[in-house]
Formats: C-alpha cells, sequence, structure tokens
C-alpha cells in the first residue's frame, strides 16, 4: 500500500478557515512544499481570513498581505527587492482567489506574466468570491449557483490556464487537493524554474458549494475524475502534459453532491457534460501535438 | 556639474544619482522623459537598480511599497490620471510606512481632457499619507529628489516631490547636478527595516481593531509632526553640502508690507518679477512662497503672516464646492493668530492657461482695493 | 540629523502592523464539539467468511511478498488453507469492498498461494485445556477442525475415523482434479503435528460412542452425510443407476463411464463433480438433469461455469419420473416442470408443468441429488430434527458433553461452514472445560453480525478494535483509490483438463499473488498511509510514533469537519461522534 509521506507543516493549527475548508487544505499543502524559505504574498480571499487576524498568523514564513488586485506585482517587487539584496534564493509566493486572479487581479497578473517576472503565483479557486458571502464572479461555472447568480450563472468560466498560455511563461498547471502527491511535484518543480510560474488551484468551499463539511476531498476527486478540472501542465505556454488520466466519470457524480447544482435541468446537465467532453478533447489533441512537436 | 536641462531630466539625473535599488513605473504624457531616461540607464548598466515597466501606475506603486517593505531604495514617476489610478496604493504606502519617493507632475485630470500644468492632481492626494513639496523650477526639483529619499527614509513616509507639467518638466534651465561623491556621502546606503525576514518571520499588514487602527494612525500623525524637524534639517544639511537650501517658508518684503502674495512653484517665479516691479512702482507688498504642503508647516506661516493685514493666496487649483486648497489650508493655519489677516484667494493658471507678470500684478491691485474679502476665490483666468 | 524624540512614531517595530504570533493560540476545536473515532474493525471478506478468517492481514502480508505471516495469519482461524482456497465457495469475495470499482480480490486464489509459498506453523493459544481430553469422531472438515483448535487450546484430541485414510469427503467426495491428494495429506499434517491422534479404520457406534463419552471432557461428534438419498421413482434399482456418493468414491464405476451417455441427477456440487468425473472417465456425453432452473442451481457458480467449459450438457426445469429399461438403464423419462409461486425452504417449488414427459436414452445415471447422515445413531442417543442432530447455537446437543456439527448438524453443506461448525464446537467445549459461559465472551469474538467469530479475539485482546463492526467506506472514498482489475486466475484449459484429469485451477505465481493482494486494501485495519493527516486542513492528526499504533486528532484544533473519515480508505476513521 502506497503510504504518503509525513508532512513537515509550515502553517500553524489555529486558523480562521470554515471546518472541512478546501482552500485551507490546499493552502496548507502548497506551504508543505514550499518550506520555511520563502515570502508569501497574501491579499484579500479566503486565504487572507484563513491566515488570521492581529497578532496572529498561520502561514508560519515572512509574509504580506496586500491589496486585492494586485498579488502579482506585489510579490515581483518583493522578489526584485531581494534579489537586490543579494537574498535570490528566497523564492516569493503569492496566493490570491480567483476573484483576485480571474477579475480584479487579472491585468496585474497579465503584466507580471508578461515580464516573466520570478514569482510563483497561486489562484485558490473556489469559484464565487466567498469571503465576502459567495458572489459570482468570472471562475463560476454556467449555470452554478450563487448569491448574484440565484437562477444559475448564465456566463461560462473564464479559461484562465489558456489565457496565462497565452503569456508564453515558463510554467503553468493544474492541481487539485485531492492529488497531494501531484500537487507538491507541481510546488516543487515550480520552485526549481525560474520565471512567472502560475499554479490553478480548485479548492471546494462547503459553504458556498453546499456541500458537506467532510466532502471538499472527495468532490476534489471528482472534479478530476470527470474531467471537469483535468490536473496537466504547460510548459513555456506550448507544451502540454496531461498528468492524470482519470476515468471519465459522468459530470452528474460531481454535480449531484453539490447544493449549488441542485436546480440543474437534465438538458443543463447534458450541455454541461457536452462541454467538458469537448474540453477534454480540445486538451488530449493539444497534449499528443505537444509529444510530436518535442520528437 | 552644470547643464541646461529639463526639468524631467533633472530628476533623472537626481535619481540615479541617489542609486534606487528598484523602479515601477508606467508612461504618461508629460512623465515620459523621465521614464526613459530611467530605462535607458537601467538598460546600460549606468543605474544598477532594476526597473519594472509595469502595465499599469496602480501596479507601479504596489510593486514600490513592496519594494520599499522588503527594504530597497525604490522610485517612481506619474501624473495625473496615473496619479489618480495609484490612489488606493497610495495609502497602502503610506499606512504601511514606505520609503518610497515619487516624482509627480502636475498635470490637468480629465475630465475633460487636457495635457497642461494644473495642480489639482496631486493636491487631490493630499489626505493620503504622503508628504508634498511643491517645487519652484528645474533645480530646486532636482535637489528636493535627493534631499526627499533622506526625508521618506529617516520619517518612515512617502514623499512626493512636486514639478509642474511644461513649465518645469518639458522647459531647459540651467541646473546644477552634484557628483555622485558628494551624494554618496549626504546620502549613505538605505537602512531601510527589512520587513520580510526569515529569521523573524512576521505578516505585515494583517487586519487590525479599531483600537489598534486608531493607535497606528495616531503615530502616522506623529510622525508627520516629526516630519518638519527632519525637514528643516535636512535642508540646512544640504545647504551645507551642496550650497542650496530652501527654508521651510521663504518670505520677502514682509517688513512694511500691506499684502503679501502667496504663491507655489512656478508662479512664485513669475510672481518674484510682478512684485519686483510692484516695488519698484511703490506697492507694499511681499511675496510668501509656500512649498512644503504635508506636513503643513502651521507655525512657520503664522511666524511668516501673523502680522500682515491682507494675503491673497493665487494658485492652479480648485477643490470644486470651496475653494484653491492651498488658500483654504493658509486660512486654517492662521484661524487661531490673535488678529487672524484677511485672506482672498485667487484662481489663475487652471487647466494651464498662462500666469503673467501683468496677470499677477492685477491680482495684487485687486486685492489691495478689497473692501470687503470674499469667503470664495476670485476667478482670474489667464490666457491660453 | 534629529535624534528620533518620539521612538513610537518611528520605532519601525511599533509603526506598522506585523503579526508575529502564531495562529497555535486560538482553540479552533472548541467550534465543535463532534470528533473523528479512530476504530478498527473487521473487513466485509472476515465477516462474511463462516471462518472469520484475518483476510486482510493475510493479504497485507502478502502484498509485502511475506507469504509466511500471510499463512500464518489465515492459521490463526483456520488449519486448512490449502483446501479452503481450492475448493471454498468464496463469500468472502462476493462482499470485497472493491467489487463495484474495479472488482473483487481473488481472495481464495490468494489464500491457496499463501499455502502453497508459505511456511508457518499454528500458534498455541493455552494450555488451559491440558486436562480435558476430547474425542473426535468423524475426520472430515468439521472433525478437523475441531481437532485443530482444541489442539491449539491445549486439549488432548482425539480423531476417530472409520475409513482407511483420514480427510472424509476431501477425499471421498471432492474428486482430485479439484482437490489433489498430496495436497489434503500435506494440510491434514499439520493437525498431527500439534499432537492430535489419529485412528483409522475405526467406527465408532452408540456403545463406542458411550464408552467415549464416559472417558472424555466432551466429544464432538461428525460422521458427515454420505448416506445416499434414493429419489424413489420406479427402475432406480437398475443396473446403471448409481448413487451419486458411490461413483465418486470408486474408480470401477467411474471406469464404467467410459465411452457412454451418462445423465446426472442432481444440482449441488455433487452433481457436478459426478459429471465431470464421468466425462474424465471418457464418457462421450454427460448431461446434467435439474429440476429448477441454472440460476437456482445450489452448485457453487465456479463449478457449473467450468463444467459448462467442459462441454457438459445441461437439462433444467426436468424431474425424473422413471428409470427406463430391462436390467440395465437404458433411459431416463422426465417429467417437464415449471415454477410455482408457492416457496420451499425460501425457495420458489418447481412442479409439474403441462407438457408431455420426455425421454432421454443414458447408458448410465447418477444419483447426487441429496445425501443424509448414516441412520448408525438414530436411537435415541441424543435428540434428531427433520434428518440432522439437533444442536443449539454452540454445537451442544441434547445429551450433555455431547457436541456435533458439519453435515450431520443443521449447516450448510460445504468444506469452510463444516468447518466453523467444528471451530464453534471447540471453543464452547473449551469454555466449558475451564468453566466459563459462552453468552460472557460472545460480544468480543463475533465477527459482524456474526456465527463467525475469532479465536485469537478471545485470547488475544486488541485496543480500539470493534469485530461487530464492519469497514465499509462508501462508493467515493473507495473511488479514490487506485483501480487495477483482478489478475486473471490461471487455469488449464477446458479440454486439456477433460483429457488428463489434472487439477484444474493452477494458482497464482508469486509475483502474481502479490500484484493480486496489494489490490487488497486492508479494510477496517489502519495500514499508517497518513491519508488522515495529508487531508486534514488543520494539521489536527497526529501520526503514531511508531508503526501499528493509533493516529489521534489535536482536540484543541479538531473542528471536526470528518474530511479523515472521509478520505479513509480502510473505514477506520470515522465521522463525527460528539465527544
Amino acid at each position: 500500500m502506497n503510504a504518503l509521506l509525513r508532512p513537515t507543516e509550515i502553517m500553524s493549527p489555529g486558523q480562521m478557515s470554515c471546518p472541512g475548508c478546501g482552500l485551507a487544505l490546499g493552502m496548507r499543502q502548497v506551504m508543505r512544499a514550499m518550506g520555511r524559505r520563502c515570502v508569501v504574498v497574501v491579499v484579500p480571499s479566503c486565504v487572507a481570513v484563513t491566515t488570521g487576524p492581529f497578532p496572529n498568523y498561520t502561514l508560519g514564513v515572512p509574509a504580506f498581505h496586500s491589496a486585492f488586485e494586485i498579488a502579482a506585482p506585489t510579490a515581483a517587487g518583493i522578489r526584485n527587492a531581494l534579489i537586490q539584496q543579494g537574498q535570490a534564493d528566497i523564492p516569493v509566493l503569492a496566493f490570491a482567489g480567483d476573484g483576485g486572479t480571474f477579475d480584479i487581479g487579472l491585468q496585474s497578473l497579465s503584466g507580471c506574466a508578461d515580464r516573466n517576472e520570478d514569482i510563483i503565483y497561486v489562484c485558490m479557486d473556489n469559484e464565487a468570491y466567498m469571503n465576502t458571502g459567495i458572489q459570482v464572479s468570472s471562475a463560476t461555472p454556467e449555470f452554478t449557483w450563487t448569491g448574484t447568480s440565484p437562477s444559475g450563472n448564465t456566463r461560462r468560466k473564464k479559461k484562465i490556464m489558456e489565457i496565462m498560455a497565452a503569456h508564453r511563461m515558463p510554467y503553468a498547471a493544474t492541481a487539485s487537493p485531492a492529488f497531494p502527491e501531484d500537487l507538491e511535484r507541481k510546488i516543487k518543480k515550480a520552485k526549481s524554474i525560474r520565471g512567472t510560474r502560475f499554479i490553478h488551484v480548485l479548492a471546494p468551499c462547503t459553504t458556498g458549494w453546499k456541500i458537506r463539511e467532510d466532502m471538499a476531498v472527495k468532490v476534489a476527486m471528482l472534479s478530476v475524475e470527470t474531467n471537469i478540472f483535468p490536473l496537466y501542465e504547460i510548459e513555456d505556454g506550448l507544451k502540454y502534459t496531461i498528468n492524470y488520466r482519470s476515468r471519465r466519470l459522468p459530470v452528474e457524480r460531481y454535480l449531484e453532491v453539490q447544493g449549488r447544482y441542485r436546480h440543474l435541468k437534465p438538458e443543463q446537465t447534458v450541455l454541461i457534460q457536452n462541454e467538458v467532453d469537448r474540453s477534454w478533447e480540445e486538451l488530449s489533441a493539444r497534449a499528443e501535438r505537444s509529444v510530436v512537436s518535442d520528437a | 556639474m552644470r547643464k541646461f536641462i529639463t526639468g524631467n531630466t533633472a530628476v533623472a539625473e537626481a535619481v540615479r544619482l541617489c542609486r534606487p535599488d528598484i523602479i515601477a513605473a508606467y508612461p504618461i504624457t508629460p512623465q515620459t522623459p523621465i521614464y526613459e531616461k530611467l530605462s535607458d540607464w537601467e538598460d546600460s548598466g549606468k543605474i544598477k537598480g532594476k526597473m519594472m515597466r509595469t502595465e499599469s501606475e496602480h501596479s507601479a506603486m504596489a510593486a514600490c511599497l513592496a519594494a520599499s517593505l522588503t527594504g530597497v531604495r525604490t522610485f517612481t514617476a506619474t501624473s495625473s490620471q496615473g496619479l489618480a489610478l495609484m490612489h488606493e496604493m497610495l495609502h497602502f504606502a503610506s499606512g504601511l510606512r514606505t520609503g518610497v519617493v515619487m516624482a509627480a507632475v502636475n498635470r490637468t485630470l480629465a475630465a475633460p481632457w487636457a495635457f497642461w500644468s494644473d495642480q489639482t492632481d496631486t493636491l487631490s492626494q493630499r489626505d493620503t499619507g504622503w508628504m508634498q513639496v511643491y517645487c519652484e523650477d528645474n533645480q530646486e526639483t532636482a535637489d528636493m529628489i535627493i534631499q526627499a529619499f533622506k526625508i521618506a527614509e529617516t520619517v518612515l513616509l512617502p514623499m512626493m516631490v512636486i514639478l509642474e507639467a511644461n513649465f518645469i518638466s518639458h522647459f531647459m534651465e540651467p541646473v546644477d547636478i552634484p557628483s555622485q561623491k558628494d551624494v554618496d556621502a549626504f546620502l549613505p546606503a538605505v537602512a531601510l527595516p527589512r520587513r520580510f525576514d526569515l529569521e523573524n518571520p512576521g505578516y505585515v499588514s494583517p487586519t487590525v481593531t479599531q483600537k489598534q487602527f486608531e493607535a497606528y494612525r495616531r503615530r502616522t500623525s506623529d510622525a508627520m509632526t516629526h516630519a518638519l524637524a527632519v525637514i528643516a534639517d535636512v535642508d540646512e544639511a544640504f545647504g551645507k553640502a551642496f550650497g542650496r537650501s530652501y527654508g521651510i517658508v521663504e518670505i520677502t518684503g514682509a517688513e512694511d508690507a500691506e499684502l503679501v502674495l502667496v504663491t507655489t512653484a512656478t508662479i512664485t517665479s513669475t510672481a518674484r518679477v510682478a512684485v519686483k516691479e510692484l516695488r519698484e512702482e511703490g506697492v507694499k507688498v511681499g511675496l510668501c512662497k509656500l512649498r512644503l504642503f504635508r506636513p503643513f508647516p502651521v507655525q512657520a506661516v503664522k511666524e511668516a503672516l501673523k502680522n500682515i493685514p491682507k494675503i491673497a493666496v493665487l494658485e492652479r487649483n480648485i477643490s470644486q464646492g470651496r475653494e484653491g486648497i492651498f488658500c483654504s489650508e493658509l486660512k486654517s493655519a492662521l484661524i487661531n493668530c490673535t488678529r487672524p489677516p484677511q485672506v482672498q484667494g485667487y484662481l489663475a493658471g487652471i487647466g494651464g492657461t498662462n500666469v503673467d507678470p501683468p496677470l499677477i500684478k492685477k491680482v495684487v491691485h485687486h486685492a489691495l482695493a478689497l473692501k470687503t474679502f470674499s469667503d470664495g476665490p476670485v476667478w482670474m483666468g489667464g490666457d491660453a | 540629523m534629529p535624534e528620533i524624540t518620539c521612538p513610537d512614531c518611528l520605532d519601525p517595530e511599533q509603526v506598522i502592523p506585523i503579526s508575529r504570533e502564531s495562529t497555535a493560540v486560538f482553540k479552533t476545536g472548541s467550534w465543535s464539539s463532534v470528533r473523528p473515532q479512530f476504530s478498527e474493525k473487521i473487513s466485509p471478506c472476515r465477516a462474511a467468511c463462516p471462518l472469520g478468517n484475518n483476510i486482510s492481514a493475510a493479504l497485507r502480508a502478502a502484498a509485502n511478498g511475506d507469504f509466511d505471516a500471510a499463512l500464518a495469519a489465515f492459521l490463526e482461524e483456520t488449519p486448512l488453507p490449502g483446501i479452503c482456497g481450492r475448493v471454498c465457495y468464496h463469500p468472502c469475495q462476493d462482499d470485497c469492498n472493491r467489487k463495484e470499482t474495479d472488482g473483487e480480490l481473488q481472495i481464495r486464489a490468494l489464500e491457496r498461494a499463501a499455502s502453497d509459498y508459505g511456511n508457518a506453523a499454528p500458534q498455541l493459544l493455552t494450555d488451559a485445556g491440558r486436562n480435558s481430553p476430547v474425542a473426535v469422531v468423524g475426520s472430515g472438515p468439521a472433525g478437523l477442525s475441531c481437532a485443530y483448535h482444541l489442539a491449539r487450546m491445549g486439549h488432548p484430541v482425539t480423531v476417530y475415523e472409520s475409513a482407511e485414510i483420514p480427510g472424509g469427503l476431501l477425499v471421498r467426495g471432492i474428486p482430485s482434479f479439484r482437490l489433489p491428494e498430496k495436497i489434503v495429506t500435506k494440510e491434514l499434517s499439520r493437525i498431527w503435528d500439534l499432537g492430535v491422534t489419529l485412528k483409522t479404520g475405526t467406527t465408532i457406534d452408540p456403545a463406542g460412542l458411550k464408552k467415549l463419552l464416559q472417558v472424555h471432557r466432551a466429544v464432538f461428534l461428525a460422521p458427515g452425510a454420505d448416506a445416499h438419498q434414493p429419489l424413489k421413482v420406479p427402475g432406480e434399482l437398475l443396473a446403471g443407476v448409481v448413487p451419486g456418493i458411490d461413483f465418486l468414491r470408486s474408480t470401477s464405476l467411474q471406469q464404467k463411464a467410459k465411452g457412454i451417455n451418462v445423465a446426472v441427477v442432481g444440482g449441488g456440487n455433487s452433481a457436478m463433480d459426478a459429471a465431470r468425473t464421468a466425462l474424465r472417465a471418457g464418457a462421450i456425453r454427460v448431461t446434467v438433469l435439474y429440476r429448477r432452473t441454472l440460476n437456482e442451481m445450489p452448485a457453487f457458480a465456479d463449478e457449473v461455469k467450468e463444467a459448462e467449459a467442459e462441454g457438459i450438457r445441461f437439462k433444467t426445469l426436468v424431474a425424473p419420473m422413471a428409470f427406463l429399461g430391462k436390467e440395465r438403464v437404458k433411459a431416463v423419462r422426465l417429467m417437464p416442470m415449471k415454477m410455482s409461486a408457492i416457496e420451499e425452504d425460501g425457495r420458489l417449488r418447481p412442479i409439474p408443468s403441462e407438457k408431455e414427459p420426455i425421454e432421454l436414452a443414458c447408458d448410465m445415471a447418477v444419483i447426487a441429488a441429496g445425501q443424509q447422515p448414516a441412520g448408525l445413531f438414530m436411537d435415541g442417543l441424543f435428540r434428531w430434527r427433520s434428518g440432522r442432530v439437533e444442536v443449539d447455537a454452540w454445537h451442544r446437543t441434547s445429551r450433555p458433553g455431547l457436541y456435533a456439527g458439519g453435515d450431520a448438524s443443521p449447516a450448510r453443506a460445504s468444506v469452510v461452514d463444516a468447518m466453523a461448525t467444528g471451530k464453534r464446537a471447540a471453543l464452547s467445549i473449551h469454555l466449558a472445560s475451564v468453566n466459563r459461559r459462552v453468552h460472557e465472551i460472545e460480544s468480543a469474538v463475533t465477527l459482524g453480525k456474526g456465527p463467525a467469530f475469532s479465536l485469537t479475539a478471545f485470547f488475544h485482546a486488541q485496543e480500539r478494535w470493534r469485530p461487530d463492526q464492519v469497514a465499509r467506506p462508501d462508493g467515493i472514498t473507495l473511488a479514490m483509490a487506485p483501480q487495477h482489475p483482478p489478475q486473471p486466475l490461471p487455469h488449464i484449459d477446458a479440454c486439456r483438463a477433460v483429457q488428463t484429469g489434472e487439477e484444474v485451477a493452477r494458482g497464482y505465481s508469486t509475483e502474481a499473488a502479490i500484484q493480486e493482494a496489494q489490490r487488497c486494501l486492508v479494510c477496517g485495519t489502519c495500514v499508517g498511509c497518513n491519508r488522515c493527516l495529508v487531508f486534514c486542513p488543520e494539521g489536527a492528526v497526529i501520526p503514531p510514533d511508531d508503526a501499528g499504533g493509533l493516529y489521534l486528532y489535536r482536540d484543541e484544533y479538531c473542528k471536526g469537519c470528518g474530511l479523515c473519515a472521509s478520505v479513509c480508505l480502510r473505514g477506520v476513521m470515522e465521522p463525527g461522534g460528539v465527544e
């Protein structure tokens, strides 16, 4: 039986996240892989809530809580300053939510990626503005209930990985707290690369997704196994590698355990399935082309 | 070394001499020559620091303040729309007690669109907790850049060195550029606190309680008060090192003046000519130059003006719904005098219209003739 | 430069908020009173096994290539893993938690592998029984199992067997292509090595039984049910109509099947064995006749499949009305049946249909439609009911000191069920001999809902182990385990099997056995995988200092979310009880 290695905890316990929070779990896994030798930037999001109020914080490493939309240039400013000080061996990692990445932070993130700033940017995506309640963001998938899309979201989830790939930065990857070894490998790989590195973590939210407190890991697993959130890497914006061949479970398995999809009509489920299948075909094709061009 | 250069170039030269570690900026007319010159020098290695060519001014300030917190010397330059876009980050930079120095080129704030000199852009950042000094000419601008790094890094508050579009930014004047050796002696290596220390990790800028917030605001307020002394001392030291000092407030011809004209920035240099002519014509008028705006030098202003019967304030800005901002600030500084002078506000040059000596003389005559001082400003207009 | 006259406003540590303390001071555990339970339990395979075999422990050892330890795990509860590993109907596999995901573990084949490749001696449990000698009548699976466990508990045991060789149906019923004789000999030697005395060629009659009861603390009666049950139809006495039991025992009878058509009446394992034996003897056509449908045949599904693969024909919904012929049978007249709505023993009853009877030509008819105990003891020594010895839940008969089990008692007619009766009787006898009552210990040893129990649990209690609880992680949790289909079971092809008569099932190679065993999740036992630890968002799970220890939670920080339980593939970590 494969045993998972006992991790060295960087984050202290006593954090302010909701019980069973998938985002807090993801943060904890990211920090285990980063280790103590780093500086972390946090912006308003559930990451900041989890981190804790003055004078206590959970992160355990030097950190900075900046404004909502500027996680990326903040991290870049620190990183460039550290290099000027001769401390180039200290990586800087920025945590942001989906709001701070897909919406209000997209411009500043794009600017950093374009300049290939030397930071690791981790988007903890719980698919809505959860820190302030449950409000729709451009990371909210189609048909999803939120407090500001009560009949179901009419817009589609932004393809953030495609957007990041278009910048041709060295490394972008998706990761899931249900696959901790894969997540750890990706963070460690990111640490070894110079330039802008982007990690997209889908983090189930018990409150906003209306799932039971013990369901976050299962839901995250189902998101991967249904291909709703495949695990893959993009290097230099062109080379696609699929890290895990899922079982291609039907999307119902993922949707039926979440209260935020309780209102779904059968035809909407079909549309979701079709879109998932189409995206997967596209991703597979890109991965195949990547192998060919490698040869 | 003496050079015949624009104000923008003077800023760039001064910044270079201060050995900045991080420069983050975004182009905007009329700041762009500063940005380009610094970029050029960074590229060629004349500036050893790193230039971040950010995608917006908001990001530029975010990067600067983060770098300043890391403990390095940081600089940015902007104007008008860019400064307005930075607004949120300006509060952050002062709230976090950074030592960022900025060159702010006064330019009209849309709307409507226009590109000439106007002080509203920097004045509307009055309450952000930044120190502000308004420069009269290219030399003062260059000198204040050097002084600003020293002041900001001592007081732990960011500082804006303000120069007008066109009149300073693009006009050429003779400027004394000091030697690197002399600047190094005056401004040693940066010693800002390093907030991200692996040996002593901490989380900068968490959420605080009401009482805690109030306490931090109180400390910043105390620091602003303390800054007055620091600014005066730095100015004096600068004078000793480079032969030029500017004082907190400059006042001339006040001994027998019936009226003192208060001006700022480039209007001051034109006013010097007007006042000289008026004196020659027998008018008992004095001239007071306001340069330091934040912290506002209440005592120095009171000292200079408390016995003057009439004051006319001439400025290139308006706070809609009231009057020119320097005028309001001046009035509030003088309100507790035993016999506060009468103050009349005058607006001219808004939008970058020309303020020439005849116009200034008109202001003085108008003020002298006043029976009743009005609470609102008098619009003088100007030629394009 | 000015001196710092107001330190507060310029002291770097004072001027901006910097949190330097850890959040560990926040006892977020106080948010909830719900806490996970770390509680080892039994695996569903173990609960389904009539012997209560510690399957998960055995498979875990096999997964590490340690067949010795795997065998030792089996020997805790059974003396004959090499036999069950070949002939058991594997109820364990039917309840395997992996059944719905990537297919059940091939436990039977792994039990066989443990026995084939491992070396281990049975563990003695106590010598408390040393002053209580026990006699066992019958050396079939029930008697052997009883003798084995009694010997482990210190009792001197003597086994009485009327035949010349021990094993009962193991050697005189189950054909060698399913269970080679040398395997039986090897397996049984384990029992003799414990010091159990065997007396073959010795038949115990009622007088002999009374004598045994006088000199022994207890007697376990397990003579089996190998008396033929006739159909009671005309022509049953014709030459060529033979009882199934006799056919399976006699090679000379079997040889008579060469070159002829054989009909086999019955739907149980004996019928399958008889049919396949006839085929191997050279019968040109073998037809099994059964009065119900194929699905309802009591024979083990594997046996039916193998019989079909070998070319045996099946005629269902037919009942023999008469055997036709002058001195020798030449055909059987069959009544076509249909299923009625009336139940008999919990199954729908077949009744004659309206169709015309049909005739099937045959030169030999083997009757394997039921067996019963020999009438030897039906003289009032103890009570009988419905043709079987009447026993209570712990195998006591109506006569003090006399216990009964196996096919002679009301038990399912299979090797493992017979062995289970022997084991249960052994504990029953032992407890009586040390003046303990069974109901005192029942809950500590019963596995799941019973009746299987663990002898080891009685002698070696485990902390935080709940044998009444079966580990059933839900479907989504199980979906998190890596998916691998079962290793294919090696066997010789049907053609060769019939030709040579050699053992059909080949058994896994060590590599294949290890691969298959590695699929076992080890349900109910913590294997130290650390998933609970890795998936706790609070960092509130404390791993054990040493291997095999308990995973605990930090009460100050556990918010009771239950994520640890949701990811536990073994079902050991359970969500919420209120502390």
